[in-house]
């Protein structure tokens, strides 16, 4: 091998090596836990027997949402090793790693977890999270904890990553002239450049985060909620079952279905403020969907700003949980009688008679009706029709008529015969 | 067997063509091909294809509203103003010829005794039409009452999806909505004669379309439905055979009503004194040959709107 060729390799093997080292400093893992956790094979056998790995793939970590984030960040309450599996739990609601430099305080998902708290879904956990405990989270608790929602996913999703990167490479000149200083650029560029690139979560992803449990029509029968009335807890009504099926048959689920931004997500409507996490029944004043705050609601940028209008109430109180659009046969249907009682039921019933009457006519004149070409005038309307547009009497009209003014000639001839 | 063939053939040709670009629409907008709509990624006529919609006005409503509606459908606001504009040359040839929405019912209907079917075309139509027409634009948004809830270009679609097996078509025709929808299907549909009053009363395109329609017919130069009022017999079998009901027998001559007409040619076709032509009006008003204010020939007059025909007799 000729030795500038040589040297060609090394240099080249240099840089790689340099790259690689370049990657490991950018996640750093100062509490050394990765020093037990990378290994494979770390198993165990939990309190209640089941088998657990405490491997982690540290390529996994490294390119998931908290990365770049030490474990002990999280993790708070393992000071040395082997800790014991409760001290691993998390709280989604303490400070934590980054420090917001604008404010100079440790950024914080309180706020998030606070009004995650008082939503309808605030019985779920927000801490106490740890890999031992995810059982009992996923499939025992009723209400979805942070981390159901909130799986560890990719940062940059990577339909995205060229284009952030494109991105990344002008940061210094787009924010740079402003935001001047490594923690704006270095820490926070990318933080906030990934969120003008387009959130993560479009509104496609947000249905179908609710819809893992809401479209789950067995799951939602087991819900119980509490009764305003006599306050005792009682499970929901088909209304609530069926919530999922009756948006999709909505303009704004279809809209959504076929890639068209403009129609409404679950959370656009139920949870439009603030952190998007304050999900509450209607019945509630502060819901976004009580009939007090629904123009409002609908009114948001974007969407229906002419429903604040007075002369508008009405259609603002549209129902968007339809369950007369869902098909009356389904898996619910047993128990719910009340259906029935629709009006549109109502109006099919009414307009059934007729059909079996011109459909059960016109199967008999297809099966033995005579096939010669004559003109037919309607049974209902034939009439009216040659009267009015053809401007002719009508053939057994006219024969009425006769018969009418017959008939009392004769019966009075005949009354006449008779006293003569 | 025989019997069916004769059927067909006793069938005027354009009226073949019609009925076979009617069926052709059928299947290049509905399931299973969906061929048309799957051009835009859309499973139906809804959302961005819809043409029935972004034009409802709400009170207190914003041009940035309007623009965002617009914007949501489209390729529904391109496909109605081509829809618009071909009418105002040509008279209304999606309706009469091309909207499957419409034309299914239609040929479904011909199928049927005329008997057994309900007659719409005495009623007034036009009344009845602009009259839902506006309860449709302003009341019954206003009210909350969903435009789609009545749609027949969600109906139609979906139960020609539940005959395809596709569960959405099955979902929507066995829901309590879906089934009164396929009710009035039957009703102002299959069981009605010429199979067209759903389009006569209820549809807004038609409504629009119509408008459109009666504009273009003052113009001579526009092709529609129109009459040689001398030619004439009174035999009314044009009226009789006109399925939207415009041809109306007035002192013993056919006379078309713009607004309800949908230029589908059966009268032309079935006239044999040829009384009635789908056609421009001879541009030159006055007849050329005069000798002393007196016309050796007549020349043809072929009025589209008969209110201008009785003004000049007077």
């Amino acid at each position: 091998m000729p030795l500038n060729r040589f040297l060609l390799l090394m240099i080249a093997l240099f840089i790689v090596s340099l790259q690689t080292v370049d990657a490991a400093q950018r996640h750093p893992d100062p509490d050394g836990c990765f020093s037990c956790h990378s290994l494979e094979g770390l198993d165990y056998i939990d309190k209640k027997g089941v088998l657990r790995s405490a491997s982690i793939n540290k390529q996994h970590y490294y390119s998931a949402l908290h990365g770049s984030v030490p474990c002990k960040d999280c993790h708070r309450q393992i000071r040395d090793y082997p800790h014991k599996v409760e001290n691993g739990e998390v709280n989604c609601g303490e400070s934590c790693h980054v420090e917001e430099p604008s404010e100079g305080e440790p950024y914080t998902h309180k706020a998030v977890v606070k009004e995650y708290k008082n939503s309808v879904h605030g019985d779920g956990w927000s801490k106490g999270l740890t890999g031992g405990n995810r059982l009992r989270e996923e499939k025992e608790a009723a209400d979805p904890s942070c981390r159901f929602c909130h799986p560890n996913e990719l940062y940059i999703s990577e339909a995205e990553l060229p284009k952030f990167k494109e991105s990344f490479d002008h940061l210094d000149s787009e924010c740079g002239s402003c935001h001047q200083g490594e923690i704006w650029l270095g820490q926070f560029g990318g933080h906030i450049l990934r969120r003008f690139i387009g959130s993560r979560w479009n509104k496609n992803d947000h249905n179908k985060m609710c819809n893992t449990c809401h479209a789950d029509h067995q799951r939602m029968a087991n819900v119980e909620q509490k009764n305003e009335k006599t306050g005792k807890k009682e499970k929901v009504g088909p209304r609530f079952i069926l919530a999922s099926d009756s948006y999709a048959t909505t303009l704004h689920g279809r809209l959504l279905e076929t890639n068209v931004m403009q129609g409404a997500s679950c959370i656009d409507c139920h949870a439009p403020k603030e952190f998007r996490h304050g999900v509450l029944r209607d019945e509630e004043k502060e819901a976004a969907t009580h009939t007090e705050n629904l123009a409002e609601t609908c009114a948001q940028s974007g969407c229906h700003g002419y429903a604040t209008h007075p002369l508008n109430y009405r259609f603002v109180k549209t129902d968007l949980h339809d369950i007369d659009m869902i098909p009356v046969i389904n898996d619910i249907a047993p128990r719910d009688q009340s259906r029935l009682e629709s009006g549109w039921v109502k109006a099919l019933i009414a307009l059934l008679p007729i059909i079996i009457i011109l459909g059960g006519g016109s199967l008999l004149w297809w099966l033995f009706g005579s096939k010669k070409k004559s003109i037919t005038f309607s049974v209902l309307g034939g009439d009216a029709f040659q009267e009015k547009m053809i401007g002719r009497k009508p053939k057994n009209k006219v024969k009425k008529k006769v018969a009418k003014k017959i008939k009392p000639v004769s019966s009075s001839s005949e009354k006449e015969a008779k006293d003569e | 067997m025989m019997k069916v063939i004769e059927g067909i053939k006793a069938i005027p040709n354009p009226q073949k063509y019609r009925y076979a670009v009617i069926m052709a629409s059928c299947t290049l907008f509905f399931s299973p091909f969906l061929f048309l709509p799957g051009l835009v990624d859309n499973p139906d006529l809804c959302g961005k294809v819809c043409i029935r919609r972004f034009y409802l006005f709400f009170p207190g409503i914003s041009p940035a509203d309007v623009t965002s509606k617009m914007q949501v459908a489209s390729i529904g606001v391109y496909i109605l103003s081509l829809i618009l504009i071909t009418t105002f040359f040509f008279g209304r040839m999606w309706c009469g010829y091309i909207c499957p929405v419409g034309g299914l019912p239609e040929l479904v209907s011909r199928t049927f005794s005329d008997k057994w079917k309900i007659e719409y075309r005495a009623l007034p139509q036009v009344p009845i039409r602009y009259g839902y027409f506006s309860v449709y634009l302003t009341l019954m948004p206003m009210l909350g009452i969903s435009a789609c809830t009545l749609c027949n270009f969600i109906t139609i679609p979906r139960i020609f999806d539940a005959f395809s097996g596709n569960p959405k078509g099955l979902a929507f025709a066995l829901s309590a909505v879906g089934l009164v929808n396929l009710a009035l299907l039957f009703l102002l549909g299959f069981f009605a004669t010429k199979g067209r009053a759903y389009c006569q009363f209820l549809c807004p395109i038609g409504a629009l379309d119509g408008l459109v329609n009666r504009l273009g017919a003052k113009l001579r130069f526009t092709r529609r439905i129109r009459v040689e009022r001398s030619r004439c017999t009174g035999c009314n079998i044009c009226a009789r055979n006109c399925m939207t009901g415009s041809i109306k027998m007035v002192d013993r001559v056919a006379v078309v009503d713009q607004l309800s007409c949908m230029s589908c040619h059966e009268c032309v076709d079935v006239c044999d004194w040829g009384a009635l032509d789908w056609r421009a009006a001879p541009l030159d008003e006055d007849p050329k040959r005069k000798k002393k204010g007196i016309d050796f020939h007549p020349q043809p007059e072929w009025q589209a709107v008969y209110a201008a025909a009785v003004s000049k007799e007077k």
